[in-house]
């Protein structure tokens, strides 16, 4: 397993190694770079422009650029953001924990909700509560996310109880841990929606599917003869079958939900990865932006690599072939 | 059961179970619609998409009365709209029962080029300056959001067939090439398929937006983001297409195609693409939705189509400001024209699935 | 003359069809006396294994019962209750399936499938579970039944599994055990130990067997009775040596020929 896990990432290094290289050219190459900005600006003296120039290296060729930026990768040191002007590593830091926060918090609402909607409509199979479910779930998967956003930004400003974006209230600072704790749920609670609404409709269907597969299956008939009570047979026989291949889907899903969010972290103001993306982008704050793409790449290789890794261990069937 | 019936191949097969679907078939007709007023979007619509009028700032749809003030039936007309200040000094309209503004067929109006060719200048509908007509009201420029969805359907649903055509040659070209030679060219294809593929997608929009100056002009956007979104789209294409290859180029014809010296591409492109035929049209149709939301993304944060071309996603970016929504509800209609669009496509999509190979698993 | 245990009446049951229903069983009777194996013979989709189904209330939605009677100790099993008829299967009646690999859940062990039943239809201490478990699979014998318990279906043999099936049939003591076809996946000599276990059972438990089968020889080697079905109805009956010595129908007769061949 430890093997699998490690030649995994061995051979992910180079693409990442691609990634970077793609997007240095990218913002590099290309014209306008973030001291543009500053070169207009009349109070900024041209030394001082220069200076800055030669600390980043930006007056030496673009390959001894990017060995530069290399090399410092491997001590954790993702350069500096001209917009923020901090280290990048604190910045991506919060913002990274940020986007976490949210992502854990969506795939908590979306496996809460889907798999029981997904039990209940395979259980009721095409009775009305099914095509409900159904019909609704279409609805769902259909509505672009950003729409969905802003429908919903607004019904709450007309019902109000929720704060309209941000992730603290202002006063967040004078407020005890419980408080705090209940002010973040409250701003984390409409961009989570948002986000899971999609996903939500998407795993309830595989649920349902899933589900019903199960349920045809010859065990499930000799459950059944066995005199088994009816929601042992759902609920312990089939339930586990079919959640077993869903599994995986939490890896995937994991590392889907990192740039998912990116478009409603923007509208909601939601300070994250994906909304740093965003300004960096504007600011062409080179070292940033690359951080951030090589941010996004890690993170779905990690949740492919927990998916495969949950895919082991789940079915006692792959498991004792691999022995 | 009707055994006489000649077996049909796999496409007519797949027409009948279409069109039996009703939904996919409606659906499919209001895609038809949709388009259609894209491509007549000049003359369709009362005004051009640019025509602004500061004084009618978010006019509230206008009401269109049929009956007289005797109450008997009559032509159908608006009244003049007046406004004034309401006690937080925002703009209230009123109708001027005073003047009223009959609603034309065939009116003369902005003059443009009917299909990009005949210049005229008529309009399907319309009213006399200088009345206005805001079917469903009006920006905070004043221009007609009627018009400017017909005139934003254009670019928002171009760019998805334009894109997903792209995509789509250049994952079938890299996917049927990889497939076929196998060995060194499938690495070297599949490890830079895999690259763009871990690459999330929005992020990678974003970057190359970003690597081009913010201020390009219109056409120059346009095709920016047709060429972003290709790059964006082949990838996972590309890889299932080469699967596929993989397992066709064993095939027989193949064999006897390769004994007669029919060159590589010709084989590629001749016998092994029509066969992923099934599955690259339903991933065809379920994709489009992703490019027209994407685009949609991209404009509504001001980095795609901008003022005063207008896509939906650029009209969405007024509804932004949540005190523009509760000032002016109707800025929210793009966004119900992209929901619409998509679900339109999302269930011809799964309805071509059905028919053509309900065992395909495709994602969207 | 004892009590017949199973006595199934006129039985009819359709299956639904796109363009219609068709019939599979027309007006079947049967019966079952205790510690007798009674044999359904009958072709390869034949609707025999729906007349398994039908009694333990089992049939899927597309078949269904127009006619007749099921009756289990005089008691009209078609017009029990869902909860009562729950209670009979598996412990007055059970049922073995062709397929042991199938018919077990991959994904729990072999002795917690079968201490499932235990559970459900006996009150034996919780503790004392999986012993009345490893004693079931002695009696099936089953080598090293502690280890048999904790395995997977997969990693049995066909035969183990078939017998751990067996072993699960028994286990809350019915008096009829409904076989669908149990040997008809193993091969010859495997076949041979599970027709001699089937007898072993037999007597040391008193059970009586509903054989369902296409398999003559089998027949033959096991059953006491035999009911012969030929497109949805008996169309012979009697012990077993009777009827194959002097066949009536064409049917039985082509039956006959082809074990002898």
């Amino acid at each position: 397993m430890i093997k699998f896990i490690i030649r995994r990432i061995i051979v992910s290094l180079p693409l990442l190694l691609g990634i970077s290289f793609m997007t240095f050219l990218l913002i590099t190459v290309t014209p306008g770079n973030f001291f543009d900005t500053l070169k207009m600006d009349p109070r900024v003296s041209p030394d001082t422009i220069a200076h800055y120039e030669k600390l980043y290296h930006l007056d030496k060729p673009l390959l001894e650029q990017y060995l530069v930026w290399l090399k410092n990768i491997l001590k954790f040191d993702l350069g500096y953001s001209f917009y923020y002007n901090t280290p990048v590593v604190d910045i991506m830091k919060v913002r990274l924990w940020n986007t976490f926060l949210l992502s854990i918090s969506s795939l908590i609402l979306t496996w809460a909700l889907a798999i029981p909607l997904g039990i209940i409509m395979a259980v009721y199979r095409n009775r009305w509560i099914d095509k409900i479910l159904s019909l609704g779930s279409f609805l769902c998967l259909s509505v672009p996310s950003f729409f969905f956003a802003i429908l919903f930004l607004y019904a709450v400003s007309v019902v109000g109880g929720l704060p309209l974006g941000g992730m603290h209230s202002v006063h967040a600072q004078d407020l005890s841990w419980g408080q705090r704790f209940v002010d973040l749920l409250r701003h984390l609670l409409i961009p989570t929606v948002v986000i899971s609404l999609g996903s939500i409709a998407a795993l309830q269907r595989v649920m349902r599917g899933n589900l019903l597969d199960a349920l045809g299956q010859q065990y499930i008939l000799a459950a059944r003869a066995k005199g088994l009570p009816e929601n042992k047979v759902i609920f312990k026989h089939a339930l586990r079958n079919a959640i077993n291949p869903m599994i995986t889907l939490l890896g995937y899903h994991f590392s889907g939900l990192l740039s998912g969010a990116a478009l409603v972290e923007i509208i909601c103001s939601w300070p994250g990865i994906g909304a740093l993306m965003l300004t960096a982008v504007r600011a062409k704050d080179v070292y940033l932006v690359m951080a951030n793409m090589m941010m996004g790449g890690v993170l779905l290789l990690l949740g492919n690599l927990l998916a495969d890794i949950l895919l082991a261990w789940a079915d006692p069937r792959i498991r004792y072939e691999q022995r | 059961m009707n055994k006489d019936k000649k077996p049909l191949n796999q496409f007519q097969a797949g027409y009948a179970v279409f069109v039996r679907n009703r939904w996919a078939v409606f659906c499919l007709i209001v895609l038809g619609l949709l388009y259609t007023t894209a491509i007549f979007a000049d003359f369709l619509s009362p005004y051009r998409y640019d025509n602004e009028d500061r004084s009618y700032s978010f006019c509230p749809p206008m009401k269109v009365h049929w009956k007289n003030e005797q109450g008997a039936l009559s032509r159908p007309y608006v009244y003049a709209t007046s406004f004034s200040f309401n006690e937080v000094h925002r703009r209230i309209y009123l109708e001027d029962k005073a003047q009223k503004f009959f609603i034309r067929l065939l009116p003369k109006g902005d003059s443009y080029r009917l299909l990009g060719v005949i210049p005229w200048d008529r309009h399907l509908f319309g009213v006399d300056s200088p009345g206005r007509l805001h079917l469903w009201g009006a920006d905070s420029r004043g221009r007609d959001l009627f018009s400017r969805i017909f005139w934003g359907a254009r670019i928002s649903l171009s760019i998805g067939i334009i894109g997903v055509a792209i995509s789509f040659v250049l994952g079938l070209l890299v996917g049927g090439m990889a497939g076929y030679y196998g060995g060194r060219v499938d690495n070297v294809l599949m490890r830079i398929c895999e690259m763009f593929m871990m690459v999330p997608g929005f992020y990678l929009m974003l970057a190359l937006r970003a690597a081009f100056p913010p201020h390009l002009n219109s056409f120059q956007v346009y095709l920016l983001i047709i060429v972003i979104f290709s790059f964006i789209g082949w990838a996972s294409l590309a890889r299932v297409i080469r699967g596929m290859s993989m397992s066709l180029k064993e095939r027989e014809y193949v064999l006897a195609a390769k004994a007669m010296g029919l060159s590589d591409i010709r084989i590629i492109a001749t016998h092994i693409l029509p066969h992923t035929m099934s599955y690259s049209i339903i991933a065809i149709m379920l994709s489009i939705p992703g490019y027209i939301m994407g685009e949609s993304a991209l404009s509504l944060l001001g980095l795609g189509i901008q003022d005063p071309y207008a896509s939906w996603g650029n009209l969405l970016s007024e509804a932004m400001g949540i005190v523009s929504i509760q000032l002016a509800p109707w800025i929210l209609l793009p966004g119900f024209f992209i929901f619409l669009t998509v679900i339109c496509f999302n269930v011809v999509g799964d309805a071509l699935r059905d028919a053509l190979d309900p065992t395909l698993k495709v994602e969207g | 003359m004892s009590e017949v245990l199973l006595d199934i009446r006129g039985l009819s049951i359709g299956l639904q069809q796109e363009d219609g229903v068709r019939d599979l069983l027309r007006d079947v009777s049967l019966n079952i006396l205790p510690q007798e194996t009674v044999s359904l013979l009958g072709g390869s989709g034949g609707g025999k294994t729906s007349l398994g189904l039908a009694i333990l209330g089992l049939l899927p939605s597309a078949m269904k019962v127009h006619n007749g009677k099921i009756l289990f100790l005089g008691q009209d099993l078609l017009s029990l209750q869902r909860s009562s008829l729950r209670r009979l299967r598996g412990k007055e009646i059970s049922m073995i399936f062709q397929e042991p690999l199938s018919a077990f859940n991959p994904v729990f062990r072999i002795g917690d499938q079968i201490a499932e039943v235990v559970q459900e239809h006996t009150d034996h201490p919780r503790a004392k579970i999986m012993d009345r478990v490893c004693t079931l699979l002695d009696m099936v014998e089953i080598p090293e039944p502690r280890r048999v318990a904790s395995a997977h279906p997969h990693q049995l043999s066909a035969g183990l599994r078939q017998r751990a099936m067996i072993a699960q049939a028994i286990a809350a003591s019915p008096k009829v055990i409904i076989a669908d076809e149990p040997t008809s996946n193993l091969d010859v000599t495997v076949q041979a130990r599970i027709i001699e276990l089937f007898a072993k059972l037999k007597k040391q438990l008193s059970l009586s067997l509903l054989l369902i089968t296409h398999d003559l020889g089998l027949v033959k080697a096991m059953s006491d009775r035999v009911f012969i079905l030929y497109e949805g109805r008996i169309v012979e009956q009697g012990n077993t040596q009777d009827v194959l010595s002097h066949a009536h129908h064409d049917f039985t007769k082509r039956l006959i020929t082809t074990i002898s061949l």
